[in-house]
């Protein structure tokens, strides 16, 4: 009987520890340091903003990755933009479809509605690619333009200190002749939280 | 008590018949930017032109609209009437990339020239310069009822800034023509009759929605 | 004398040597711009040259066809010429090649050279691109350049068309790699009797508006 009450408090012991050395984990796409300058880089997985359901028809989808070289810290947002026109687009729009100045702001809206605004590192063009309806191996019945692009967004302390205090709710990126909104799908709100918390920022 | 009971029936008529004429007013868009917290509201779009252009008896020409569109709307305080003209044609051979692209061209300085009832001409300058391509359907294609000649079309929405005066001053009476200045080109509009007072009550539509803070759509 | 004459003067004068006949005017348009209130006139097209004859022996360029129109805006006339030119081509011509086949730009002369060899030159009113297309005629790959240009004109230079035949008329335009034009970067058309008879038709028409 003694044995039979035990082991669940142990078994509970073992999960939540493991758990949080979980939550302590993250998907890196780079942990290394530097043999000779002893400089420790590293940098998250992409992590989607939105949800991966009905994805295929959405205009701008929205990925976070946070880069930590020694004490610099760094936000990459990668901007995914598709739209479907009814017939063959222009090369003219296609050019500069993403136009990001350096210093646009990334304005990340949290939910007591205050705005955290980070500036873009550098200036970040994209063109667009076309495809023709019968290139493209889903959509037949009309043209599919596509651009993306990643954009470096710098990170200072209390921006940090604030998307560990709430978890933001949406996105917007600046760029020269319009914005990029994202709605932050709920389950993807912790995602800036989860990156500073498993590269102990 | 006989009297109060009067004239908060006479209020409360008052009050019905005005929610009776929002009720005819109505919005394609209202919505609150999350991250400026700037009111954006966009009337319903209200067709200006006739409809008997659908049955081919459209206006030909190179001013000739197929189809003309306005709609009234404001951003936080500034105001704006926005045209919706689609202006197409029909042609034997397929057209060359370069001749789709920047079809209407509208620079800084156009202006949007009203002809209203009493032959006063107003003008509103327009917002900002616009370009726009035109799209090609060949024969057979979706949309083009055509077995033999190309679909050629140009679609272009452009936004005239509205300030306190010229609003009062469209609102007062019918509009019977239209002229959009796109360059060396312009292009015309012929109100249709039942169509002249359109204009005017979407702009009344959206200073009506301005005024209340209750959100319309 | 400034008092500009007008049409109707001149055709007093000349109606017994006009050929054009009132009832077979048509005008494709005769309107008050409601926004500029000007008057606005135009005749139809009246082709020069004909699937059967030519009205106009070409000089230059095989398959042209050329059609001539009057027209008004408020007190200034125009001539205004439609020149359509064909040239073959082996294949389908790239984007810029067509969109360089022709253009007309502002200041380009219209000559028109009467019987006593004085010459009339107008100017275009503005700069014009040709409307160009690929197609196939008969089998045979074809490139096609047409382009519409309005060239103001006085009333004296009205007064001395219709005083006298014209004999060649000569357009100057810039056309890129297909054969449009000659080696002058001009078409030229020698005026026949029935090429004549519909340009001074045109002409009359405008005054009847």
């Amino acid at each position: 009987m003694k044995n039979f009450v035990i082991t669940p408090f142990l078994l509970a012991a073992v999960l939540l520890g493991s758990a949080t050395a979980d939550a302590a984990k993250c998907k890196f796409a780079k942990d290394e340091t530097d043999p000779f300058t002893e400089v420790k880089t590293q940098q998250t997985k992409w992590d989607q903003l939105t949800s991966t359901w009905m994805a295929d028809s959405r205009e701008i989808d929205g990925w976070i990755s946070v880069i930590a070289v020694d004490d610099y810290v760094a936000l990459w947002v990668k901007l995914d933009y598709t739209v479907k026109p009814r017939s063959e687009p222009s090369k003219d729009s296609l050019k500069s479809v993403i136009n990001i100045p350096e210093g646009a702001n990334l304005l990340i809206l949290m939910p007591d509605d205050t705005i955290i605004e980070l500036p873009a590192v550098r200036e970040v063009k994209a063109d667009a690619y076309a495809l023709a309806p019968w290139d493209h191996p889903m959509d037949v019945n009309t043209w599919t333009v596509r651009a993306a692009a990643n954009i470096k967004y710098a990170m200072p302390a209390e921006a940090i200190a604030a998307l560990k205090a709430q978890d933001p709710t949406d996105i917007r990126i600046s760029a020269a002749n319009r914005d990029f909104d994202i709605e932050i799908h709920k389950k993807s709100r912790t995602d800036f939280k989860n990156a500073f918390a498993c590269m102990d920022l | 008590m006989k009297f109060f009971v009067s004239v908060l029936t006479t209020f409360a008529i008052l009050l019905t018949s005005a929610t009776a004429n929002a009720a005819k007013c109505k919005y394609e868009d209202d919505e609150v930017d999350k991250f400026t917290n700037v009111r954006t509201v966009q009337s319903k779009q209200k067709l200006l032109t006739s409809m008997m252009s659908a049955f081919g008896r459209a206006p030909k020409g190179p001013h000739a609209v197929y189809a003309g569109n306005v709609t009234a709307g404001f951003e936080g305080d500034d105001y704006f009437l926005e045209m919706r003209i689609l202006v197409e044609t029909y042609i034997p051979d397929k057209p060359p990339r370069y001749e789709l692209e920047n079809a209407i061209v509208v620079p800084e300085d156009s202006h949007l020239l009203i002809l209203m009832a009493d032959g006063n001409i107003e003008r509103l300058p327009v917002s900002r310069a616009y370009s726009f391509n035109s799209e090609f359907v060949p024969p057979n294609g979706p949309g083009n009822s055509s077995k033999n000649d190309y679909w050629k079309s140009t679609e272009a929405h452009i936004n005239y800034a509205l300030d306190e005066h010229m609003m009062t001053v469209l609102t007062s009476q019918d509009a019977t023509n239209m002229r959009i200045e796109a360059g060396e080109d312009y292009y015309d509009i012929k109100i249709q009759k039942k169509s002249r007072g359109d204009m005017a009550e979407v702009i009344g539509c959206v200073q009506q929605a301005h005024a209340s803070e209750v959100p319309v759509k | 004398m400034n008092k500009p004459i007008t049409f109707a003067t001149i055709i007093a004068f000349l109606v017994i040597s006009s050929a054009a006949d009132a009832a077979s005017c048509k005008f494709k348009v005769n309107e008050v711009d409601l926004f500029t209130k000007q008057k606005l006139v135009a005749t139809e097209w009246y082709s020069m040259t004909s699937a059967m004859s030519s009205a106009f022996k070409i000089l230059v360029a095989d398959r042209t066809s050329v059609s001539v129109a009057a027209m008004s805006e408020g007190d200034q006339n125009f001539i205004a010429i439609k020149l359509k030119f064909n040239d073959g081509v082996y294949n389908e011509p790239s984007n810029e090649d067509m969109r360089d086949a022709l253009l007309v730009e502002k200041g380009s002369q219209l000559v028109i050279i009467l019987e006593d060899e004085s010459q009339i030159v107008l100017e275009a009113r503005k700069t014009v691109r040709g409307v160009t297309r690929f197609g196939d005629v008969g089998g045979n790959p074809v490139v096609e350049s047409n382009v519409v240009v309005h060239y103001p004109v006085g009333d004296e230079d009205i007064e001395a068309l219709l005083e006298q035949n014209a004999g060649f008329v000569i357009v100057s335009a810039t056309a890129g790699r297909f054969a449009f034009l000659d080696s002058n970067s001009q078409a030229n058309f020698k005026m026949n009797r029935k090429g004549r008879d519909r340009f001074t038709e045109a002409l009359t028409c405008l005054s009847k508006a």
